[in-house]
């Protein structure tokens, strides 16, 4: 693959990436940038080689995830992921997110911070980024079946939080 | 309530969600910008066709180095540890019978007069 082509690659998928990122950063927008540059570090100086075994997206979902890990090892904090309404720069996508829609990806941002680390990747990836669950047990670098059972049990407990939540 | 109809409820969370962190995302061009000058300031780190020009340039000093080393471990005589050296002496003091028969010259001086009277026992009978 050649350059431009890894950088065409690269800009297609930025804005999952970034959601991705921000996924394995617990929604610290700021430690999700720098992981997202790191990560395109390796792949356009390298020393992160697309060998074309898994599709290019799912191959950039694992660097990106492998950064996020050993950033996180690095700074050995523990933090929450928030869904940010009040940065001016969503003001735009605020106006047209409903009072309803934002109390639920609020719900949903808490319930998610709620679940441990693979059982809330397994739902970013499937239901976020529409990856299958065989795709999501690659970047996750699990077996399938492994990938299964969090993904339903994640789901689970997702819904059982939310059910809470409406009949508080 | 049927699983489906609730995974579409779940996704479409997930979409309000991902609206929301879209208008975060940084722009390409700027990360992409920061991550040239990132890769620029650091110290090029060795890719593996470097190294292995590397090793094909360099190898045979490596090589050479372990022959080396291997001739010098095969080659020069072995350092006996102390007991060692003591155990064989022992061994060789035991098997040679000339040995046994040797005296130290100064066993003499331990003949000392009235050694003899020292060592035995009187009996009551010799007394008188």
């Amino acid at each position: 693959m050649s350059p431009e082509e890894l950088e065409g690659w690269l800009e297609q998928l930025h804005t999952e990436s970034f959601g991705w990122a921000l996924s394995c950063c617990a929604g610290d927008a700021t430690r999700a940038e720098d992981v997202l540059q790191t990560a395109y570090v390796r792949v356009i100086s390298g020393r992160a080689v697309y060998g074309e075994r898994s599709s290019f997206r799912t191959w950039l979902f694992g660097v990106i995830r492998l950064v996020a890990l050993e950033e996180r090892r690095r700074i050995h904090r523990e933090e929450k992921r928030a869904v940010w309404l009040d940065d001016p720069r969503a003001e735009s996508v605020a106006a047209e997110v409903s009072p309803d829609e934002r109390e639920s990806a609020e719900a949903l941002g808490a319930a998610l911070a709620q679940l441990p680390e693979r059982q809330r990747e397994v739902l970013h990836l499937v239901f976020y980024e529409d990856l299958s669950i065989s795709e999501a047990a690659a970047v996750m670098k699990i077996s399938v079946g492994s990938a299964r059972t969090h993904y339903a049990r994640g789901k689970a407990r997702v819904r059982a939080v939310l059910g809470e939540r409406n009949c508080e | 309530m049927n699983d489906d109809v609730r995974d579409s409820e779940l996704r479409a969370r997930f979409d309000v969600l991902k609206r929301i962190d879209a208008a975060h995302a940084p722009a390409f061009a700027e990360v992409m910008a920061r991550a040239r000058s990132e890769l620029a300031d650091a110290t090029p780190a060795p890719t593996r066709r470097e190294w292995r020009l590397v090793a094909r340039r360099y190898g045979w000093i490596g090589g050479l180095a372990a022959a080396a080393t291997i001739v010098a471990l095969i080659a020069l005589p072995r350092r006996e540890s102390q007991e060692a050296a003591f155990e064989r002496a022992v061994r060789s003091f035991h098997s040679d019978a000339a040995l046994g028969a040797w005296r130290s010259p100064t066993d003499g001086l331990l003949d000392l007069p009235g050694s003899r009277l020292i060592a035995t026992t009187p009996s009551i009978s010799t007394i008188r």
